[in-house]
């Protein structure tokens, strides 16, 4: 197994702007400090709420964001290196975008509406290859039938297709470029639960005769349990667990990640009385609590969790930022 | 005993320059006492729609009532004036939409907005409706009530937003609180605290409620009573824990295998093939036809009629009474 | 139903041809940017020529619109007009559209200094006093049909580049201005190929608006003596001949019908221009 993607200690802070001087009042740190690793034909899933930063890491790492801090290596290139201030040349860059490509949220905004769908689809070919205009067709219409769209939707726009179809469109533009790895921003977060089940499947799919690699970015803990292979959970900009699939669903070791798991609506439990399985609000992200970010929500909470806390290893493959998670959980190895 | 409110046969269409289309079609439901109804359906069915027009709100341009009645507390709310139907909203039926933040004045503080609602209804004076909004402040679970009277709509997180919304809906103490999605903008750990609330409010107060969404999940923790609906039609309803431990039109069943925890490595996430048709109204036969497994030849060409079971109300051929 | 292929195009122009107000007014437009087109067959006099006979004359069979203190005839001179009138207004319109759309864009997309730079300029250029301004360019330059259109353009350039900022900046945030950076597309690329088509249907209706607007001020600025050389007939300048007490009291037929034209072309457009505005709008299906 090769490593396709490593970043490493990623940090995106925005600057607070106040005042007709838009003088700097503070920073919001969306992203501090997170490092991860995706070997080559590995879905890692990056789950949190919103506010966590799992979709600035996505978007630092297309560069459509510049990085404050940190690095980021892509198939043995290296897009940015803050430290030693390095930034991968435009031509370079040009080169990596082959390879890595995104798919969007929101099937509604994620197509120009006044774009045919033939034109959406080759865009990047024409960019990038010099075919003639009957091969970026072929390609395009080949495009629409591994994703499961015939090939008349070519001269369609995409006011006429559903959020489903839309989304087919999305992926298929996506691979237009053949590219290794995409990074997938909750490709399912606005679909219907019936055509959530199509697109994941046909992800799988794509994933295997391509061999590719995702990163999947979520907020719905159920899609990423099966479709990951190893998931990180992140908390106000921070990864507080990463473990494999089912040993982070099995054995979670962070309390946040045991609040999460017991806060998703439960089909099989049936009607009971609902307790919320932690209480208060996110702490906003640009005004973070000292020392551990959950020490706020925290039941277990006490003095030296006003300490920061760094993820170490607590298991094969598992990984916990918490002081005392061991004195809470039998520790499994 | 009789229900707080009772859809008849209820059909809505809209008008468009590409002619008239049903969006809700021969809807019948009851909402009982202190009872949480749960409407489940895709983005499309009509379950937005039905909400609305309970309120009295059929969406224009364009919307319209082709048939049937709506009775709030047994009185139709079609021959209502438009007076009278407005006194209802609020008094009676109050309503929370997914997203609070559209609904609430970004321009006004909290404690005003609300002290507003009881001014209109109520006529209470600044004093009292000051006191009585710190209370329902408190009931929704807002720490810091006095502070949070004082802060606009901004300041608020979604999580307290919704709750803001919730303690205005329930500020002039109506018996029913319809709920469109109220918790789907919400992060989990926040969506539990809202459930938490709103079966707290239901034990305590006694309000029924009626909860669209399309998740089953908090279906199958909320509601007593539930109605799937498939393109603006009810094909199976009933007491929910019957129907989603057993469920039996096939688009039911084919909902609750398609959550994403019923992944299995040999057959994959279970979807329903194709998607929700766009326009239904030309279709003769049963709505969900197309896209089902155990579709017979009758069952594109009539649409199956309404059955009961037991408790059980469903649409479909494949069962017989 | 059969919207098969529909390009958003063509479903606009299915909702305009709905609108009767627009089809009237584009109706109306159509007739009367013929007519002025035409005017050398229509009309049955030249421009300048001078009947003796016939001074100040009210309206009859010689004259259909009777003739001025010099002796020409109204109604052709209407129809001239209507070329100078409607060429000023299309043209300012034109260019002020292509300024504003680009700096717009630009400001919007790029954002920072950029944007800072050409929105205080936006400011600068709105603060002055419309009239003045014009005055003054008129007074430096001369008065003639080309300063006319310039004085327009560089003024009011800067409503469209606002329109256009604030569309760019919601559409930046849509994710398929994201998709295309993804692809590598830069700065110059996005803006022609997603920026600007996706901004046309706000700027196509301001752009109608904007002819009309033309039109008035072609009209004020010859009323005032600064526009157009009193030899060539525009609307406006026909108008600016009515200014003593004695033509309005006595001689209407100078500066109703002139006066009509104008009334009736900036409303055409205003009504065609309405009918854009609601066919471009997704939201509106009626």
């Amino acid at each position: 197994m090769n490593t396709i993607l490593r970043i490493e200690k990623l940090k995106k802070h925005y600057p607070i702007q106040k005042g007709i001087f838009s003088k700097k009042s503070g920073v919001v740190k969306a992203v501090d400090g997170v490092s991860i690793e995706i070997q080559r034909g590995q879905t890692v899933g990056l789950v949190g709420e919103s506010g966590c930063g799992k979709s600035t890491i996505g978007k630092t790492l297309l560069s459509l964001q510049p990085a404050t801090a940190g690095r980021a290596e892509f198939d043995g290139e290296v897009l940015f290196d803050i430290e030693k201030n390095y930034k991968a040349s435009q031509q370079r860059l040009m080169a990596v975008r082959k390879k890595m490509q995104v798919i969007f949220q929101d099937p509604y905004a994620c197509l120009d509406p006044r774009m045919s769908v033939e034109s959406i689809l080759t865009e990047g070919i024409r960019k990038h290859f010099h075919y003639t205009r009957t091969q970026r067709r072929e390609i395009a219409a080949q495009l629409l039938h591994n994703c499961g769209l015939s090939e008349e939707s070519l001269q369609k726009y995409p006011h006429q297709f559903s959020g489903g179809q839309r989304q087919r469109i999305g992926i298929a533009r996506a691979l237009s470029l053949q590219p290794e790895f995409i990074v997938c921003d909750e490709p399912t977060a606005a679909l219907d639960v019936s055509i959530q089940s199509q697109i994941l499947n046909l992800m799988l799919e794509l994933k295997k005769e391509f061999s590719l690699s995702y990163l999947f970015i979520s907020h719905d803990l159920q899609i990423v349990r099966h479709f990951c292979d190893e998931i990180y959970v992140m908390y106000l900009g921070r990864v507080v667990e990463r473990a494999q699939a089912k040993s982070l669903f099995t054995h979670p070791l962070h309390p946040y990640t045991k609040a999460l798991l017991k806060s998703m609506p439960d089909f099989e439990s049936g009607k009971s009385k609902i307790r919320a399985a932690i209480h208060g609000e996110i702490p906003s992200p640009s005004s973070p609590p000292k020392g551990c970010l959950f020490h706020t929500r925290c039941p277990y909470i006490e003095p030296n969790c006003l300490q920061t806390q760094e993820l170490e290893i607590a298991g094969e493959g598992h990984w916990v930022a918490c002081h005392k998670y061991h004195t809470f959980n039998e520790v499994v190895s | 005993m009789n229900p707080i409110v009772e859809v008849k046969d209820l059909s809505i269409g809209f008008r468009s320059f590409a002619g008239k289309k049903i969006v809700i079609d021969h809807l019948s439901f009851a909402i009982q006492k202190k009872q949480v109804f749960g409407l489940v359906g895709e983005s499309g069915s009509g379950k937005s729609v039905t909400g609305l027009s309970i309120m009295g709100l059929i969406p224009q341009p364009g919307g319209y009532r082709e048939s049937g009645d709506i009775f709030v507390e047994g009185e139709s709310i079609f021959a209502m004036s438009s007076k009278e139907r407005a006194s209802i909203r609020g008094k009676k039926i109050a309503m929370i939409f997914q997203e609070p933040m559209t609904s609430l004045n970004p321009v006004m503080r909290i404690g005003p907005q609300i002290c507003e609602v009881l001014k209109i209804h109520e006529h209470l004076k600044k004093k009292e409706s000051k006191d009585r909004v710190l209370e329902l402040l408190q009931e929704v679970g807002i720490p810091d009530e006095k502070k949070v009277f004082n802060y606009f709509p901004h300041q608020l997180s979604g999580g307290m937003r919704q709750r803001v919304m919730i303690a205005m809906a329930l500020s002039c103490r109506p018996s029913l609180l319809i709920a469109d999605e109220p918790t789907t903008a919400l992060d989990v750990t926040i969506q539990a605290q809202i459930l938490e609330l709103m079966q707290r409010l239901v034990r305590e107060s006694g309000i029924s409620i009626l909860f669209i969404t399309h998740d089953l999940g908090v279906i199958s923790e909320m509601a007593d009573e539930v109605a799937v609906m498939y393109c603006g039609q009810i094909i199976e309803s009933g007491v929910s824990q019957e129907i989603l431990r057993n469920p039996m039109h096939p688009y039911t069943k084919g909902l609750i295998e398609a959550r994403p925890g019923n992944y299995s490595p040999e057959s994959g996430y279970r979807a329903i093939k194709g998607s929700v048709p766009e326009d239904f109204s030309t279709l003769n036969g049963c709505r969900f036809a197309q896209r089902c497994q155990h579709a017979m030849e009758k069952c594109f060409h009539s649409l199956p009629p309404v059955s009961q079971m037991d408790t059980r109300y469903l649409r479909c051929f494949l069962y017989k009474e | 139903m059969k919207n098969d292929i529909l390009s958003p195009r063509a479903l606009a122009w299915k909702k305009l041809l709905r609108n009767k107000l627009a089809i009237f007014g584009g109706v109306l437009l159509l007739f009367l940017v013929l007519s002025s087109l035409l005017a050398p067959w229509i009309a049955p006099y030249s421009v300048n020529e001078i009947d003796l006979f016939n001074i100040e004359s009210p309206p009859g069979v010689d004259h259909l619109l009777g003739t001025d203190d010099l002796g020409r005839d109204v109604f052709s001179r209407l129809l001239y007009g209507g070329r100078v009138s409607m060429t000023v207004g299309l043209l300012a319109s034109a260019s002020q559209i292509l300024l504003g759309t680009l700096a717009g864009a630009i400001a919007g997309y790029y954002g920072g200094w950029t944007d800072s730079i050409i929105m205080r300029l936006v400011d600068i250029i709105m603060c002055f006093p419309f009239f003045i301004l014009s005055i003054c360019v008129a007074a430096l330059l001369g008065p003639s049909m080309r300063n006319i259109i310039i004085i327009i353009a560089v003024i009011y350039w800067t409503n469209v580049a606002r329109i256009v900022r604030a569309e760019v900046l919601s559409l930046k945030k849509r994710e398929f201005i994201d998709a295309a950076r993804a692809f590598g597309l830069s700065g110059w690329e996005i803006i022609l190929q997603h920026i600007i088509p996706n901004v046309m249907a706000s700027v196509t209706v301001y752009a109608t608006l904007a002819i009309a607007n033309g039109i008035l001020t072609e009209a004020s600025l010859s009323f005032l003596g600064l526009g157009v050389k009193p030899d060539i007939p525009s609307w406006g300048n026909m108008l600016s001949a009515a200014q003593s007490m004695r033509v309005l009291t006595r001689q209407w037929w100078l500066w109703i019908p002139p006066g009509v034209l104008v009334l009736l072309t900036v409303l055409s457009i205003n009504f065609l221009g309405d009918g854009i505005r609601d066919a471009l709008d997704p939201k509106l299906k009626v």
